[in-house]
């Protein structure tokens, strides 16, 4: 009963041609993404090199931002030194206020609520990763100011004899904490998703062992998961405070803008580079436009080396538990 | 000779240096402990794998040649291959499964259809049509992976382990099905396989990798 | 250890901790003047952003997936050792503060950008400032997202299946429409879905590369910015519509792409 192949079976060593066009769909569609993106960082960086070759290292180390005018005489200078130790200042709250939530939400999601409580917090946790950033922002301005302020005020009241807390004039609105705990809650959903992940791999059989030599859970917790999650923790946060850095809208509500640099965090004053673009960003002329771009870029690298910090750490961690 | 293979397959400390060939007609099995590289032999054959070195070819095409850079892909070498984990798609019914090879060489899908239905009737599969693989024993998704791979008319079959992950009742079952269904097909067939006793009842030669 | 039972006080907390989650959803909720509501939607300015914000996140959500799969499967399947640098490529976007985004957009597209500017001079093209601006910031900031989301999926899925697949005859492009699509479909929905929500928020990129001009390219975010010291009801309300379709509709697709495993 010898019957013949199915007459379309060709025995050739040529790929047909529609393969060959949807290889060149593939290859094409994402050469070209990687063309554009890889366009658009260099002009970026190739716009803003003039900028920071006039004004030199200065860039970085002055404060003052100032698009000069033609009938005041005034030179236009740019430094976003103050903007940029602002944006640290308040990321960096945002992590420390964050980072207890995000170890107590991680650990009691992975460890002690039943699979159908967490799936339903876990979904609440993720779908505040997808609100738009401009409701946290509004919530900041409109809902939370009035109570920060009031707590900035108490801190003061008790702990002003501290630098940080000290204020030069009696107004606590659109300070550094106030956008800090905005971006807090903004920062949590992401740090907490990496986190719960690093936790959940902890080894069990260790877990089972602290049990069996009478540890509580709480105790068996801290032996184990703790280590073993802590190099996912600092990824995890490191991730937020990318975040963090990069967040506009929630900071241009809540913070007010000054070209100062300022430690006092309870302050009206603050900076915040991102801010700094968006707000100058609509009257700039072409100097200016340039500066901003230099702005961006050196947040953009800043960026860069937290979230690089960030994947090494977490990937170390991963590797280690293989 | 409908396949014949002679020089190296497998990487690194599996490399080994066979030569064979496979007439129309004929199961070869082969055999030999866990681990000494059966299945890269069936890889390399349908073309998943490349040989090391040496020479691939059919009865009408050269398949494999290193040396001078010759190679036709998987999906245009004239066999089919029933796998020791099955793979069946899990996201298609029996009928899809089994149709699917006559469809990626341009069959209708009415006449693909009834050639499945008809493949399915001789391995006693028919009442299974619109199953699940999920919904499936052991037995009967090795049943409908020897149909999917017998429908295309290949002219190398290709068994991985085809009796290792099924149950004892229904691995009698096949082992007398097997020799039948092989019985009626005309081309070759290349058994691997580490059990003696399904050597026994189907193969007509055994080549031993030891 | 996770089955044992959970005491009520735990529950309780679990369920304090989910209040202080929602805490600025809920104190929107709160602070919209709800007697007003009917007659502050249907003014022209809630109306208009509205219809903005749709249109072009879902374009932009489209157009993410039309060529953010084939580029994920790409990431996913190709061998160059340029592998990883492409994919920090991919993933800049994510990385990149909004802001400095958009600039970059106006840096390349911008009237004298380095590629606008021949946009501007051979075809009297424009691109800043309009609807299609916008689309393409949120483009921009939306699509590693999904695929991210879609190349984990690839990843992950069984090479066996498309071994058996072209064993069988099926081409790759044949491969990857009918064992590979169906396999990822979960993560495509849920990239999809990520892509939307982002294009639906954006407001650092597209305000710098299209601006926030109502009618024309002011989206719901960009509305609510600008009422919040003008009107700051009208900006809840608008708020509001904002979380109900990104929270609403992210709802429902979870529901459906985690019944499909």
């Amino acid at each position: 009963m010898q019957t013949t192949a199915p007459e379309r079976r060709q025995i050739t060593a040529v790929s047909r041609p529609s393969d060959k066009a949807f290889q060149g769909v593939v290859t094409t569609g994402a050469l070209s993404a990687f063309v554009v993106l890889a366009l658009i960082a260099g002009f970026l960086f190739l716009r803003s090199t003039e900028v920071l070759r006039t004004f030199g290292f200065d860039f970085i180390t002055r404060s003052k931002w100032d698009a000069g005018s033609v009938e005041d005489a005034r030179a236009p200078q740019f430094g976003v030194a103050a903007m940029l130790l602002g944006s640290i200042i308040v990321s960096t709250m945002a992590m420390i206020f964050a980072l207890p939530f995000v170890m107590g939400t991680s650990l009691f999601l992975e460890y002690y609520i039943s699979r159908r409580i967490r799936f339903v917090l876990v979904s609440i946790l993720d779908l505040m990763a997808a609100i738009p950033s401009i409701i946290y922002g509004l919530w900041g301005y409109l809902v939370l100011m009035p109570y920060a302020s009031h707590w900035a005020a108490s801190i003061n009241k008790y702990f002003g004899w501290i630098p940080i807390f000290a204020v030069e004039r009696e107004n606590f609105d659109a300070s550094p904490f106030v956008a800090s705990l905005v971006l807090c809650l903004m920062i949590l959903p992401i740090a907490s998703s990496v986190t719960r992940e690093v936790y959940s791999r902890a080894p069990q059989d260790q877990i089972t062992a602290a049990y069996a030599l009478g540890a509580s859970r709480w105790g068996a917790i801290r032996a184990v998961v703790l280590p073993f999650g802590l190099s996912g923790l600092v990824g995890g946060m490191l991730l937020g405070l990318g975040r963090a850095l990069g967040e506009t809208i929630a900071v241009l509500l809540t913070l007010n803008l000054v070209f100062a640099v300022k430690f006092q965090v309870l302050a009206s004053a603050g900076g915040n580079v991102a801010s700094l673009i968006a707000s100058r960003f609509g009257e700039a002329g072409p100097l200016e436009l340039k500066a901003l771009m230099a702005a961006g870029l050196v947040l953009f690298i800043l960026t860069l080396l937290v979230n690089f910090g960030a994947s090494i750490i977490v990937g170390r961690a991963s590797r280690s538990t293989k | 000779m409908s396949i014949s293979l002679n020089g190296s397959v497998g990487r690194g400390e599996f490399e080994r240096t066979l030569k064979f060939s496979v007439a129309d007609g004929e199961v070869l099995a082969v055999t030999g402990p866990n681990g000494s590289g059966k299945s890269t032999i069936i890889h390399t054959i349908a073309g998943l794998v490349p040989l090391r070195s040496g020479h691939l070819e059919s009865d009408d095409a050269i398949w494999d040649v290193p040396d001078s850079q010759q190679w036709v892909a998987p999906e245009n070498r004239t066999c089919a291959v029933v796998f020791q984990d099955l793979r069946l798609f899990p996201h298609m019914n029996v009928i899809a499964n089994v149709s699917y090879g006559l469809r990626a060489h341009g069959v209708s899908k009415d006449e693909a259809h009834s050639r499945s239905t008809a493949v399915l009737a001789r391995v006693g599969m028919s009442s299974f049509e619109t199953r699940r693989p999920s919904e499936l024993s052991g037995g009967e998704r090795q049943r409908v992976a020897l149909a999917r791979a017998l429908v295309v008319e290949p002219r190398v079959l290709l068994l991985d382990e085809p009796l290792s992950a099924v149950d004892v009742v229904s691995r009698a079952a096949l082992r007398e099905l097997l020799p039948e269904v092989l019985g009626s097909f005309a081309g070759a067939t290349i058994l691997v396989t580490h059990d003696q006793d399904d050597l026994e009842a189907i193969a007509t030669r055994s080549l031993g990798l030891f | 250890m996770k089955s044992q039972r959970v005491s009520p006080a735990l529950k309780v907390v679990a369920f304090i901790a989910a209040i202080f989650v929602a805490l600025p959803l809920l104190s929107i909720f709160v602070r919209v003047p709800w007697s007003d509501l009917g007659e502050m939607l249907s003014q022209k300015s809630t109306r208009e952003a509205l219809l903005i914000s749709l249109q072009t996140s879902i374009i932009a959500a489209t157009i993410s997936c039309i060529f953010g799969v084939p580029l994920a499967w790409f990431l996913a399947r190709s061998s160059t050792k340029w592998l990883s640098v492409l994919r920090v490529i991919c993933i800049t976007p994510m990385v990149l503060p909004p802001v400095v985004g958009g600039i970059a957009l106006l840096t390349a597209f911008g009237r004298r950008g380095i590629l606008g500017q021949y946009l501007y001079d051979w075809f009297n093209v424009s691109l800043p400032f309009t609807r299609t601006a916008v689309v393409m910031a949120q483009v921009f900031v939306a699509m590693p997202f999904l695929v991210l989301a879609v190349e984990a999926a690839f990843r992950q899925s069984d090479r066996g299946l498309e071994e058996a697949a072209r064993t069988m005859g099926a081409s790759p492009s044949r491969v990857f429409f009918t064992i590979a699509l169906p396999a990822a479909r979960p993560a495509i929905i849920a990239g999809l879905a990520l892509a939307w929500a982002r294009s639906l928020g954006e407001f650092g990129a597209s305000i710098t590369f299209a601006g926030s001009f109502p009618g024309r390219t002011q989206t719901l975010p960009m509305a609510v910015y600008e009422l919040v010291s003008v009107d700051y009801r009208l900006s809840l309300v608008l708020s509001l519509v904002l979380v109900f379709i990104s929270v609403g509709v992210l709802a429902a697709m979870r529901d459906r792409w985690m019944a499909g495993r």
